[in-house]
């Protein structure tokens, strides 16, 4: 907090490189998935370092919970101003924006990640745990529903998930070649972070 | 919050899928803020429901792909003499649905051929006819010309041109009604009376009687309508005075019985 206020430059980078993932994991939840998660990812760091280089936060304890209050306000303020703007329901928009259209290489990324997902999906041998897979992340069926017809408990559900998962995360760092916890979100995250940088250098 | 309590509620499910409630969603957010392992979890999540979703995507897109090659599937499962079968009908109503714009243009440049043709044979006949009636106006007033100049010969001097030789004498109806002049001065030296006995009444010949003030100047019976169904005397101008005339029109039946046809009167003035 001291070398942000005195205006340490490597300091807020390593604010972002802290909690970059986790509020892009937020801000990707709260946007569901849509491309404005990138300007309030940007927002959310401008805010919260502007406050910082102020002195408005003194306690370090607080921050990640600081960083998720201003992340979750600045979503929710961005949609409610989208429905000022825009009062009726567009389905098909919504939609699209859902979905976004793929270019090239995002396009190329999914499909290998759909050949991840289906190589875990193969190995899963299972039936029951297949279509459990398929009522939950694709029906989007409530949990407790899935787990009655299937006679689990949702403690027995949340294993099945947690697998397929676990599963599908060895198989990602094994075709990336990568250790650590280096996911589908990861290069995204990392040109968030870059452009981050240069802003910040930018305005410096 | 700890990951006993995250795990037994299933909170990284939970929270991926938008059911916890907002009180729950903001501590659990606070913490995984701050925990690689939580967020790690959560782009598992959503990596993994987005690779499940692309994979449903692509195999619906096979099977729609595989509705559409069924028909060579079909085709492939033919033996060799239906398939040559279905290429060479295949090819005969490709080559059908060719010709046939060909086959109509051709029979609709030769229609129009024969149109051109024909009317350029019109505009020929047109012009041809054209030039015939351009002959023939010339002729026209060439003969107009020469009859002109014959006329200006036969005229006598000092007769106006335009004046009639021939007067028409109508009946006069009433008593307002001015009844034909003669002007001597504009006559030639022979004047004709000319009088339409009309078409009603056929009779075996005609008597006229000119009177002069109520005195008969001239009496003539035995007449006979012209080619015009009109009865025509000719008088020489000098028989004529300045003066009220009048010419009773009479018809004779065959049995020699006389029926007035009408009262011609007229004015004479000038002098001859």
């Amino acid at each position: 907090m001291a070398r942000i206020q005195a205006g340490d430059r490597r300091a807020e980078e390593r604010v972002v490189e802290l909690y970059g993932r986790s509020v892009a994991v937020l801000l990707d939840r709260h946007t569901n998935g849509r491309p404005e998660a990138q300007d309030l990812f940007q927002d959310t760091f401008r805010l919260v370092l502007e406050k910082l280089r102020r002195g408005e936060l003194r306690e370090p304890a607080k921050l990640p919970g600081f960083l998720a209050q201003i992340a979750r306000s600045l979503a929710i303020e961005h949609y409610r101003k989208a429905t000022r703007r825009k009062t009726d329901t567009d389905s098909e928009a919504i939609g699209e924006a859902v979905a976004p259209s793929a270019n090239p290489l995002s396009a190329l990324l999914e499909s290998e990640n759909a050949a991840l997902v289906r190589r875990v999906i193969r190995e899963l041998g299972n039936e029951r745990d297949r279509e459990i897979l398929l009522r939950f992340y694709i029906a989007e069926e409530d949990k407790d529903r899935i787990a009655a017809d299937h006679g689990l408990t949702s403690l027995q559900l949340n294993r099945v998930l947690h697998r397929a998962r676990q599963r599908y995360k060895e198989l990602f760092l094994e075709r990336t070649g990568k250790q650590g916890a280096a996911l589908a979100g990861g290069a995204i995250l990392l040109l968030l972070i870059t452009l981050w940088k240069w802003m910040l250098r930018g305005a410096g | 919050m700890d990951h006993a309590y995250i795990e037994e509620n299933g909170l990284i499910e939970r929270y991926h899928q938008g059911l916890l409630p907002p009180e729950e969603e903001a501590r659990f957010e606070e913490h995984f803020v701050a925990c690689p392992e939580c967020t790690e979890q959560l782009e598992l999540a959503r990596g993994f429901q987005r690779g499940l979703k692309s994979m449903v995507a692509e195999d619906a897109l096979i099977a729609r792909t595989a509705v559409q090659l069924g028909l060579f599937a079909w085709l492939a499962r033919r033996g060799r003499l239906a398939q040559w079968g279905l290429a060479l009908a295949a090819l005969l109503v490709v080559f059908v649905l060719g010709i046939l714009p060909v086959l109509w243009v051709r029979e609709e440049s030769k229609s129009l051929r024969q149109t051109t043709t024909s009317l350029r044979e019109r505009w020929q006949s047109r012009d041809r006819d054209a030039a015939d009636l351009q002959k023939r106006l010339a002729e026209s007033e060439a003969n107009r010309r020469e009859l002109e100049a014959k006329l200006a010969q036969a005229k006598p001097a000092g007769v106006s041109p335009g004046l009639l030789p021939v007067v028409l004498l109508t009946a006069v109806r009433g008593a307002g009604e001015p009844p034909a002049t003669i002007d001597l001065s504009r006559t030639g030296p022979v004047l004709a009376l000319a009088v339409d006995p009309g078409a009603g009444a056929r009779f075996a010949s005609y008597r006229v009687t000119l009177t002069r003030t109520g005195a008969t100047v001239f009496r003539h019976a035995g007449l006979q309508p012209n080619a015009l169904e009109t009865l025509m005397i000719t008088f020489p101008a000098t028989f004529f005075a300045s003066g009220e005339y009048r010419l009773r029109v009479e018809g004779i039946q065959a049995d020699g019985t006389a029926s007035e046809i009408g009262g011609y009167p007229f004015r004479v003035v000038g002098k001859r």
